[in-house]
Formats: C-alpha cells, sequence, structure tokens
C-alpha cells in the first residue's frame, strides 16, 4: 500500500467518522417519517459552513422550493431554503461562490438527503427561515377548497 | 348477463375479480404504502342460497393484483359467492396473492329466503355500468329500483336490465325489486365511482406552490364521461412560470371506485398532474400532483348557459388572497354589483383589505367591469379598480360556474399582487338577520413567524348579539389554543360603516382576544370574511350556517392543506365513518412534491361533537408510512365538514365532504 493510499483511507475513515453524526441523524429522520413531513427537532440540528456551489430551484431529490448546493468539510450538502418567494436566493442576495453558515435538521427525501434550513447566517445578514418547529417563517397558507363548503350545498 | 367492465386505472390498482389472472388494469409499484385490499360491496345481506357478485380492489401492488376468495360458509365460484342455505353471518375473505398477509374481510348476513329470489342478491357496479337481474318463480315480474328520497337510483327496464346512476346515493346503494303475484324478491347494489360519473365541461381552480413560490391556477375542461378529457383552458400566475392562459388540448381522468381519481391533463406547457377526489357528477376536490407543483382547490360542474355578461347580473360577495407585490401575504373580502351589463359601478361596492397586516376597511372606492366573456369556455377577464395602496387596478381572468359562482386569477404583470378566489351571489341587502344562527367557519392566514390558521363555530341572534361559540387556533404549530370558549359578553356583530353598506363587522371574543372580521354574506347561508384587527398580519376564509351537529356519518372526500416543515402539504381523500369512533380509507399526498398514492389509514378516530358540532378527529396511517393527523372539525351540516389540524406538526385547514 503506497504512502498516498494509506493517506486516502485514513482520510475517508476520519471522514465517516465525522459525517456518521450526519448520517445517523439523516437515517432516524427517515425513519420516523417515511411519508409525511418530518418532524422538526432541535435535539437533531446540524451546523454546517460552506461556499455556495449551486442555487437550484427544481430539486428533483428534495421539497419544491429553493435548493443551495453547498460544499462544505462534510462533503456537497442539498440546502432546503423554502418554498416561498420570499425566500428566493434573489430576494437573500444569495449568489454562487457566497460563504455561508446553516442550522437545520437533514430529513430524507425519496432517498436523498436535504437539509431544512432553519437559520441562515450570510456575512451580512440572519436569516430565520424556519420556527423551531420547522414551520416556514415566511409561509403562506394557501386558499385550498374554502369554497368547497359552499359548492358542495345541493350536490346530492 | 351483460355487465360493463370495471374500469379503474389508478396507479398501482387492480380489480380483483377471480382467483387468478384476472388483475385487471393498472399495476406498478407504489414504494411508500403496503398492499392494502378492499372489498365490494363491503358488507350484505342476502336470503339463503343467495348469490354475490364480489370485486376487489388492490392497492400498491408490485406485478399481481389478483386475490383468493375464501368463505367461512357457502361457495364461492371465481369472486361469484353463493350462500349457504341456511342462516347466519357468513365471513368473506379476499386475500391478495402477492402477499398473503394482507386481506380484507366482509361479512355476509344470510336471511330467510324471499317469496321471489333475485340474482345476483348483491352486487357492486361502476356508475353507468349495466347489470341483469334475474328473478326465479313465476312471471311477470314487475322490476323498481329505489333509493334515498331525492337521489338518482339509476334505471331499470322491464326485462331486469339495470344501470347504474352517474353518482353513488347516500348511502350508496339501491335497492332492485321484483314484484310478481307470488309475492317480491330484492337485490343490493353498491354504485361505485367511475369515469363516467365526471362528464360535460367543468370549473376548476386552486393555489399552492412551485418552485419560486405562491402559485394560483384557474381553468376549465371537458371530459367526454369516458375518462377522456378533451379541452379547455387555463390561467397561471406563478412566480416561477409568470402569467399563462395556457390552452389544454387533452388528457385522461382514471377514476377508482371511491372516487379518488387521477388526471393527466395536456397542456401547451406539458402535462400536469391532478389527484381528484370525487365528491358527485357536480363536484370535486382537486391537488396538483406533480414532484414540480402542489396545490389545492375544486372542480364544478358548470353551466354553459350563463357563459354571457348579461348572465353575470347580481350582487357578489368575494374572497381573494394571495401575495403582495412583496410576496407578503394579502387578503381580500367584499362585495360589488354586477348590472349584467359588464359594470360594476362605484357606490354599489366595498371591500376590507389586509395587506400584510395594513388594513383598509370599508372602502368604497371599488368599482369595476368586466372586460370580455367567451361564451364556449366561460373565462372571462374583469378588473377591480379602487384607490386602496397596494391595489389600483387588478385585472383578473375569472371562470363561470354558474351564474351565482366564479372563479378568479390575477392576471396581472410585473410588480402587482397575486390574488385569487371566489365570488358568490350576494343578498341585495345585507341586515343584522343576515347572520341568525350558529355558523362553523375556518381562516387561514400568516403571524410574524410563521402560518396560521383558526376556526370554530359560533352563533349569532340575528340582532347584533353572539350568545356563545367555540375556537381552535393554530399558531405556527408550536402554540395551539383548543376549544376556547367563544364570550358572547365580549362578542357581538354590526352593520357598518352604516346600516345600509351592506357589510357586517363580526368581533369575536376568545381566550381573552378580540377578533374582528369583515363579513359578506351569500345568498347561500354562508359568507367570506378577511380579519381586520392587529391580533395577527392577515387571516381570511369563509362561514358557513350549521344546520346539524352530528357526527360526520358515512363516507367523505377530504382535503387539506397548509405548510409544513418541508412546506406546502396539501392532502386528498375518501374516508368512511360509522358515525362510532372508527375512520377507515385511503389519503392521496403531495409533501411539497413528494407524492404519495393510496396510504391506507390505520387507527383513525373520530369522536363525536359534545358541543357545537365540534369535536376532534385524527387520521392515521399504516407502517411503514406511519403518519398522523389530529384535527378540530365543525359540523356544518349532514354533507359537509370544516376541518382544521390542531397539532404540533403542522398548519393546516380543509374540508370534508360526503360522498355517499
Amino acid at each position: 500500500m503506497t504512502s498516498n493510499a494509506v493517506r486516502n483511507l485514513l482520510l475517508s475513515c476520519a471522514l465517516v467518522t465525522f459525517l456518521l453524526p450526519f448520517i445517523t441523524n439523516a437515517q432516524s429522520a427517515a425513519n420516523e417519517s417515511a411519508m409525511a413531513s418530518p418532524v422538526y427537532d432541535l435535539n437533531k440540528e446540524i451546523k454546517i459552513d460552506g461556499t455556495i456551489d449551486k442555487i437550484e430551484t427544481n430539486s428533483s431529490g428534495g421539497p419544491i422550493g429553493t435548493h443551495l448546493l453547498v460544499i462544505s468539510a462534510q462533503g456537497v450538502i442539498d440546502v432546503h431554503l423554502g418554498a416561498s418567494a420570499a425566500v428566493s436566493a434573489k430576494n437573500l442576495g444569495l449568489s454562487v461562490g457566497q460563504s455561508i453558515h446553516v442550522t437545520g435538521m437533514v430529513a430524507s427525501f425519496g432517498g436523498n438527503s436535504v437539509l431544512l434550513a432553519r437559520i441562515l447566517t450570510t456575512s451580512n445578514h440572519i436569516y430565520m427561515l424556519r420556527n423551531e418547529h420547522g414551520a416556514p417563517v415566511r409561509s403562506l397558507m394557501p386558499r385550498g377548497a374554502a369554497s368547497s363548503a359552499n359548492s358542495q350545498k345541493g350536490a346530492l | 348477463m351483460k355487465q360493463r367492465a370495471l374500469a379503474f386505472l389508478v396507479l398501482g390498482v387492480a380489480v380483483a375479480l377471480g382467483v387468478a389472472g384476472c388483475g385487471g388494469s393498472g399495476g406498478g409499484t407504489n414504494p411508500n404504502a403496503t398492499i392494502s385490499v378492499v372489498i365490494y360491496p363491503g358488507s350484505a345481506s342476502i336470503p339463503v342460497s343467495g348469490v354475490i357478485n364480489f370485486t376487489a380492489i388492490v392497492y400498491n401492488f408490485t406485478s399481481n393484483g389478483a386475490v383468493d376468495w375464501t368463505a367461512s360458509a357457502g361457495t364461492f365460484a371465481g369472486s361469484v359467492f353463493t350462500a349457504p342455505a341456511t342462516t347466519g353471518s357468513v365471513t368473506v375473505t379476499a386475500t391478495s396473492q402477492e402477499d398473503k398477509s394482507k386481506s380484507a374481510t366482509v361479512t355476509v348476513t344470510v336471511g330467510a329466503a324471499q317469496p321471489v329470489t333475485v340474482s345476483p342478491a348483491a352486487v357492486s357496479l361502476a356508475a353507468q355500468g349495466m347489470q341483469t337481474f334475474t328473478a326465479a318463480g313465476t312471471g311477470p315480474f314487475q322490476w323498481t329500483v329505489t333509493a334515498t328520497p331525492g337521489a338518482d337510483p339509476g334505471t331499470i327496464d322491464q326485462s331486469g336490465n339495470y344501470t347504474a346512476p352517474r353518482t353513488p346515493p347516500p348511502g350508496g346503494t339501491v335497492t332492485i325489486s321484483a314484484l310478481s303475484a307470488a309475492g317480491s324478491g330484492t337485490a343490493t347494489v353498491t354504485i361505485l365511482f367511475s369515469a363516467a360519473t365526471l362528464s360535460g365541461q367543468y370549473t376548476f381552480s386552486y393555489t399552492g406552490e412551485d418552485a419560486g413560490g405562491f402559485l394560483a391556477v384557474a381553468g376549465t375542461f371537458t371530459v367526454n364521461g369516458s375518462g377522456q378529457i378533451t379541452g379547455g383552458v387555463e390561467d397561471v400566475n406563478s412566480f416561477a412560470g409568470g402569467i399563462l392562459e395556457n390552452q389544454i388540448s387533452g388528457g385522461s381522468l382514471a377514476v377508482g371506485p371511491d372516487g379518488r381519481a387521477i388526471a393527466m391533463v395536456t397542456t401547451q406547457q406539458g402535462t400536469i398532474t391532478w389527484q381528484v377526489t370525487i365528491i358527485s357528477e357536480k363536484h370535486a376536490l382537486l391537488v396538483r400532483f406533480d414532484t414540480t407543483a402542489t396545490g389545492s382547490g375544486t372542480i364544478d360542474q358548470a353551466n354553459p348557459a350563463d357563459f354571457s355578461v348579461s348572465a353575470i347580473a347580481n350582487n357578489y360577495s368575494f374572497g381573494i388572497s394571495g401575495i403582495d407585490s412583496s410576496a407578503a401575504p394579502m387578503a381580500i373580502a367584499g362585495r360589488f354589483l354586477s348590472d349584467g351589463a359588464g359594470t360594476f359601478p362605484v357606490n354599489f361596492a366595498i371591500q376590507d383589505v389586509n395587506d400584510a397586516g395594513t388594513i383598509t376597511q370599508a372602502d368604497l372606492s371599488l368599482h369595476g367591469n368586466i372586460f370580455s366573456i367567451d361564451g364556449g369556455t366561460g373565462r372571462g377577464t374583469l378588473e377591480l379598480i379602487s384607490t386602496v395602496p397596494g391595489t389600483g387596478t387588478l385585472t383578473f381572468a375569472f371562470y363561470i360556474i354558474d351564474s351565482t359562482h366564479f372563479k378568479l386569477v390575477e392576471i396581472d404583470n410585473g410588480g402587482a399582487p397575486v390574488l385569487a378566489g371566489d365570488a358568490f351571489s350576494a343578498p341585495n341587502s345585507i341586515t343584522l338577520a343576515s347572520l341568525n344562527g350558529s355558523y362553523a367557519f375556518t381562516v387561514a392566514g400568516a403571524e410574524t413567524g410563521g402560518p396560521y390558521a383558526a376556526g370554530g363555530v359560533f352563533t349569532a341572534s340575528g340582532t347584533g348579539t353572539i350568545s356563545g361559540g367555540v375556537q381552535d387556533v393554530n399558531e405556527q404549530a408550536t402554540t395551539l389554543h383548543l376549544a376556547e370558549k367563544i364570550a358572547s359578553s365580549s362578542s357581538t356583530y354590526t352593520l357598518t360603516p352604516n346600516t345600509t353598506s351592506n357589510r357586517i363587522l363580526l368581533t369575536l371574543s376568545a381566550g381573552g382576544i378580540s377578533f374582528m372580521y369583515a363579513v359578506y354574506p351569500t345568498t347561500t347561508n354562508s359568507f367570506e370574511m378577511v380579519e381586520v384587527d392587529t391580533v395577527v398580519p392577515v387571516s381570511s376564509g369563509m362561514g358557513f350556517l350549521q344546520s346539524s351537529t352530528s357526527v360526520p356519518s358515512g363516507t367523505y372526500g377530504i382535503n387539506t392543506t397548509g405548510q409544513t416543515t418541508t412546506g406546502e402539504q396539501d392532502i386528498n381523500g375518501s374516508i368512511a365513518s360509522a358515525g362510532t369512533t372508527g375512520l377507515t380509507g385511503f389519503l392521496d399526498i403531495n409533501e411539497t412534491g413528494s407524492i404519495f398514492s393510496n396510504i391506507p389509514l390505520s387507527n383513525s378516530m373520530i369522536v363525536a361533537p359534545a358541543s357545537f358540532g365540534r369535536s376532534t378527529l385524527t387520521l392515521a396511517t399504516a407502517k411503514p408510512t406511519s403518519a398522523s393527523f389530529t384535527f378540530a372539525y365543525y359540523v356544518v351540516d349532514n354533507s359537509t365538514v370544516l376541518i382544521i389540524e390542531m397539532d404540533k406538526v403542522a398548519v393546516t385547514l380543509g374540508t370534508m365532504a360526503k360522498q355517499f
């Protein structure tokens, strides 16, 4: 075994050790909420520092909304900011290459781990994106089927 | 015997009629739920030696949707059961061939022989399906079919050929009778939904979220009664996709026996998926069911005879909500007169605007115009004009259901609000007597820090006093105010700013807080409402005159919508309540773009109301897809229930509408 191979192995072991809580949390979140919305748990929060590598609005591996792919010491993390226009990258002044700090909880969506961001910190702003129960702070309650009860009358 | 084949095409669903090789259509894997089996008819009472044609539906199978039939007594030939020659109870079981640990059972009550033996004695039949019945003995026989009074029972000719109605009647069954000189005999037909239930032109709308945030859609489509969508148009207002009049060129509608359906709608912008829960041939609940967008709304049968400017001649109460130009929540309720010539004259209109907590009450500058109405589609355009800051001139596409109800979606470009909602015909004048009785209501909106929803029941005297009530509030899934008493001493309603302004200011005091709403009644014992206090920045909704306080009993379509940890969650489903404690059925969920179909309920409960028609229910799903939602519910009448989630998981609310 070459010295480079040994170094790579050690780095891999170190990385696995470092990521273990992260992975465990992700699996735990997935197990607890395989179907419906993950239950946000402050005790399962993690914090990451990294650089925005990519900004996406149509992630195939997670919830609808704004996603940041963040290069961090833990690897590339998919960070979900939310679906409201108020948390779009434009409205938050985010751009590729920017350094950010994220506090959130990892949840699993279709086998993909996504960090649900509760607090996003940039060089000059701190954004509260979710409350302590995970509800999006700038969310909008949809009108939904509010008229249904009216429409239903006389249907049968 | 002739029998139109059942054509259930919902993904991952099979209709199992025989022992093997009769899996029917559908197929596919749903990794989100385990196999579930449902038997139709779900119960039966037949005479000794009577015959039942059973049907089993297998959800979420991978490759084999067939079942094996067994019975504790009697015999099976395929899915056809023949009762024993002795009276008693028989347990019939359908077991999935793919997963033999999954089965369903029904109890067949075998009674005494009837003077005339009708065969089959029990059967399930798709809407508009056909079944020939035979009678044993000496004829001639007089054939009749009956259902709950007022419901369409279908038709039967004097040869025993029966055609099912488009909508299951209350109770879900009809009774076939054969009368002869020797006496009579009966058979029971369980009517199931099918593609034939929806036929003709329908108006739809929904609001939700896509990748850019708030999404509002309204439109119309035509379906041919065989599951083929033949055309239509929709207006889409989306932060992600902009404003678009989107032509619908076709599509398909695959309907399951419980009314849950999948629509694949072909538009010029691509194919859109809806999960539809059919309530009747006139009404359905809609969830946008794509990974790129979610939302909730309704589908209503349209009356093309009302697709004209002259038909829109009435007072209308309206409610619209969405976001302002800064993407902050905004809601408006009001009323206007449409003169039948395309004008909403000033001084005959009034509105209350809540723009992210900046409130303009009783604005009298409101007026507007109808620009156009397409006599073919029922799509029109109109504008609402006022001097209220943040509104100005708002342009809407609107889609007519009939002269009493149309859907609105704003289509202004660049820096304008995005609003959508409904307009309902309104009385010519509003008095204190316009609120007289108990009213169930729900409102949704936002407060500083997250989503907000409230619901309850209050009793209005018809003279301006509130004699009591109850209210639930869900603040951000963090703080729950459960069943707080609405205090009669500090609750009231008035006509304001004057007795002829056709506007009610309602104050409901609960938990030591006075909630104030501008209320605009409709002609159908309901009202639009928008919050006009400083308790929370924005909330709006509707209220409905309560005519029942009894626990829901029967099978209901359900829709909920709201905010969870990931974003918007929209749920449709069909659930059955026996009026006791248990709830059964299936849910279909779009969790911010994650799709979950055919999720069976397990250990779900409903508690009967103690007062005001208010109580609680819990919808729980089975492992491995465990989830639990706890709701407060408010009975409106024997077919309608309002619900609001009261747990620390999410802020959602919705409605239950009786299917049968």
